[in-house]
């Protein structure tokens, strides 16, 4: 019995191996909700410490992505970057900014220009409501999605916002759900759904907090998250 | 084409396909992050006893549960293609 060298072995193992990725399928429905639910990683932003040298990453390093992530659809809209490394684009983002980058613009502003308390339960909105409102659709029928689809956003503003008084937990939970349902339901051919479900809830809420401090109500609740180190 | 210019070719397709390295952190990442909320929340909160750590928790568990619903319908759907016969 003869084996074979070792180099030819290596080889066959990595031809196979090589293979087996290639054969490797993904399903590009549920890869654009799965692209969703990451985002809710960019939630450890709160977490960094905040020294000054810390918070100037804080800016520099999610403006550089952004940067780099407009430089990439530039060129892919542009022709120079082939569309087969764009998994799951969608037919209409052939021609348009893809969804992913409105995702991004909208995360970026949430997490720069807006307080925690109004920015976190527009990302899960963005991260979970979204995405969910997509399969009760395909499940159920577009009137019933929208209305579970408003309860979960409720549900996220009521959790991030329970240590308001009552009354503002109510309306803050019925203006944010509302505002997340409407950004989700306007369709644009060039302002995505993505931006939208972040920019409206949260466009609405800092009118409200805002429009409240002229008369002298703070309604803003205490930092839901802190950052490493204690507080 | 000779077999390196097979592998080299099968090599640029791989490459080409993002999507296959892009599933491992899109799966992994959101609970690491879950994780360290976690962790976070229970040394801050119940081994320092420092109030306010509930919104980390809560928070690491909406992260766990929302990248849950929708991975496992996800990883359910990855499959390998079956090879041709001959």
């Amino acid at each position: 019995m003869t084996t074979k060298p070792l180099k030819e072995r290596v080889e066959e193992y990595q031809d196979e191996l090589l293979e087996r990725l290639l054969s490797i399928e993904v399903d590009a429905h549920w890869f654009r909700r799965v692209f969703h639910t990451f985002a809710s990683c960019f939630l450890v932003f709160y977490l960094l410490p905040n020294e000054p040298w810390i918070n100037l990453i804080k800016i520099v390093v999610p403006v550089v992505i952004l940067v780099l992530v407009g430089i990439i659809e530039v060129r892919r809209l542009g022709g120079k970057l082939d569309r087969q490394y764009f998994f799951g684009l969608r037919l209409y983002e052939h021609h348009r900014p893809a969804g992913y980058f409105y995702f991004g613009v909208g995360l970026i502003l949430l997490l720069l220009a807006f307080p925690q308390q109004i920015a976190i339960p527009c990302i899960l909105c963005a991260c979970f409501v979204d995405p969910a409102i997509g399969e009760f659709r395909y499940r159920l029928k577009s009137r019933t999605a929208y209305v579970l689809g408003f309860v979960l956003g409720f549900c996220f503003f009521l959790v991030t916002w329970y240590r308001s008084n009552p009354l503002v937990l109510l309306v803050v939970c019925l203006v944010g759900a509302t505002g997340a349902i409407l950004g989700e339901r306007v369709k644009s051919s060039w302002l995505d759904d993505d931006l939208l479900i972040q920019l409206v809830p949260a466009l609405m809420l800092l009118l409200l907090w805002l429009g409240l401090r002229v008369f002298h109500l703070d309604i803003l609740p205490p930092e839901l998250l802190h950052p490493f180190g204690g507080l | 084409m000779n077999k390196k210019g097979l592998r080299q070719a099968q090599r640029i397709i791989l490459s080409r396909r993002l999507e296959i390295w892009l599933t491992p952190v899109l799966v992994i990442a959101p609970f690491l992050i879950a994780i360290l909320f976690l962790i976070e929340s229970v040394e801050q909160g119940v081994l320092r006893g420092a109030p306010l750590y509930e919104g980390e928790f809560l928070l690491g568990c909406i992260i766990i549960v929302g990248t849950l619903v929708f991975d496992v319908p996800f990883l359910r759907t990855v499959h390998f293609r079956k090879r041709k016969k001959g």
